[in-house]
């Protein structure tokens, strides 16, 4: 095992167990589900134009209620998520740092 | 009286005189059945039963082959070979099933018509091709239909181009068929134009007939002013071009996964992960053990629930740009087996 890979592999678990990394993976699940499902839709043979601007539509307004509604069960699921695999959860009331040195 | 019939005998004299000789030739005259002309005959009639056999055998087996989609050479293809290529040994397997195959195949056959040389197989494939293209040429019939074209290299480095015909059938349903491959010299829209025209001609159909095309949106498929598409639009202007909406969805999410900082990252990071962690057969091996064993104890305890297609074994997969909803399997896979990948990060980091 060379010292690279360790540094590495240290590196990498601390990002994977970050609450960044986390809230970004199941943030993107619920995302990508959506425009997943929209492409599967798009990819069926006997699909029109009109039925796919209609899918665009609905696409569109998923998110539109995702950003609106699912905010608390998507940090929900975060927290429960983290819980079980012993990662910090971030206090969203704790004040916002930019990345970077303070000045 | 005694004289004469001595005489007779004389005449007829001993078994290859010549009167026997004329008798047996008259004899043989004589029995039709036995005649060349009759012998010939007959041979070709039984050859040519013999024949279509044995054709019918070597198409049945290329039409599996052709089915499943299956390679018919092999490596090796002398008699002395032990696997002489999927073809000739489904040959070999249908005759070893079948008297009547096995009469007229392989040793039986004579050896200049043994029909299981590459240019008959390769013979019997293009009637088959055209065969189907015919079909869907008589299925299209007169009416209006649209094509979708993509290129790509294939593995001996040529550039190949894909035609899909796209119609509505007499029962109104929508229809796409695979009509085509055909090998263009470069990528550029006019070479694309002739290939196209060619393939057109070939099948009977005609440019004037299009009412739709869909490409991705590169600028020699899609582009304003010289690309097939305008091209296209020149000979036929109601032609509409329609770009990939799949594609252009895909292109939207990589572009968007790129350009925001925190998601690039995340996917970077996933990148890595994989690297690292299915870099050697040994911590794919640790996953896949890690995992099992925690879908057990799951099932155990009663905190997950069992079912067909349910639990399977997950690996890491890679996301490619160009591969349609790989980011969003990339993602459910690692949230799948999250805790097993932090095992073997610590497996490397403890060393």
């Amino acid at each position: 095992m060379n010292s690279e890979q360790r540094t590495e592999a240290v590196v990498l678990t601390d990002i994977m167990e970050s609450f960044n990394f986390i809230f970004i993976l199941h943030c993107l699940r619920r995302i990508l589900a959506v425009t997943n499902e929209f492409s599967q839709a798009l990819q069926r043979k006997d699909q029109d134009i009109k039925n796919a601007m209609s899918l665009l539509k609905t696409s569109k307004e998923r998110f539109k209620m995702m950003r609106e509604n699912d905010w608390e069960s998507l940090l929900e699921e975060v927290s429960s998520f983290c819980i079980k695999h012993d990662s910090d959860i971030l206090n969203m009331d704790d004040e916002y740092k930019l990345r970077g040195r303070s000045r | 009286m005694e004289k004469k019939k001595k005489r007779f005998d004389l005449h007829i004299g001993k078994s290859n005189s010549c009167h026997n000789a004329a008798q047996i030739k008259c004899e043989n005259l004589m029995n039709e059945k036995q005649s060349i002309m009759t012998l010939l005959f007959e041979q070709t009639v039984k050859s040519q039963s013999d024949y279509r056999t044995r054709l019918n055998a070597s198409i049945k087996c290329a039409h599996f082959l052709l089915h499943q989609g299956l390679p018919f050479r092999g490596h090796d293809e002398c008699e002395c070979s032990s696997n002489q290529g999927n073809y000739l040994e489904l040959l070999h397997f249908l005759s070893r099933n079948n008297e009547v195959i096995k009469r007229v195949t392989f040793s039986e056959a004579p050896r200049h018509n043994k029909l299981t040389s590459p240019d008959i197989q390769k013979d019997i494939t293009q009637a088959a091709a055209e065969e189907i293209t015919n079909v869907i040429i008589k299925d299209l019939g007169d009416s209006l239909f649209s094509i979708l074209i993509d290129e790509s290299r294939d593995i001996s480095i040529k550039e190949q181009m894909v035609v899909v015909l796209r119609y509505v059938d007499n029962n109104g349903h929508i229809i796409e068929h695979f009509l085509g491959i055909q090998h263009v010299r470069d990528t550029t829209a006019s070479s694309f134009k002739a290939a196209i025209e060619a393939l057109f001609s070939k099948h009977g159909l005609s440019i004037s007939r299009l009412h739709s095309q869909g490409y991705h949106g590169a600028s020699n498929m899609g582009g304003e002013f010289n690309g097939l598409k305008a091209l296209i639009l020149n000979s036929n202007p109601s032609a509409y071009y329609v770009h990939c909406f799949a594609h252009k969805l895909q292109l939207t999410l990589v572009a968007g996964t790129k350009k925001h900082n925190e998601v690039g990252d995340v996917f970077n990071f996933i990148s890595s992960i994989i690297n690292i962690v299915g870099a050697s057969c040994k911590r794919m091996e640790v996953i896949r053990e890690k995992q099992y064993a925690r879908i057990i104890e799951g099932l155990e305890n009663g905190e997950i629930s069992s079912g067909q297609g349910l639990n399977q074994e997950t690996s890491l997969r890679r996301y490619g740009d160009t591969r349609w909803g790989s980011h969003y399997v990339t993602i459910i896979h690692l949230l799948v087996i999250f805790s097993s990948v932090l095992d073997v990060l610590e497996i490397i980091r403890m060393g």
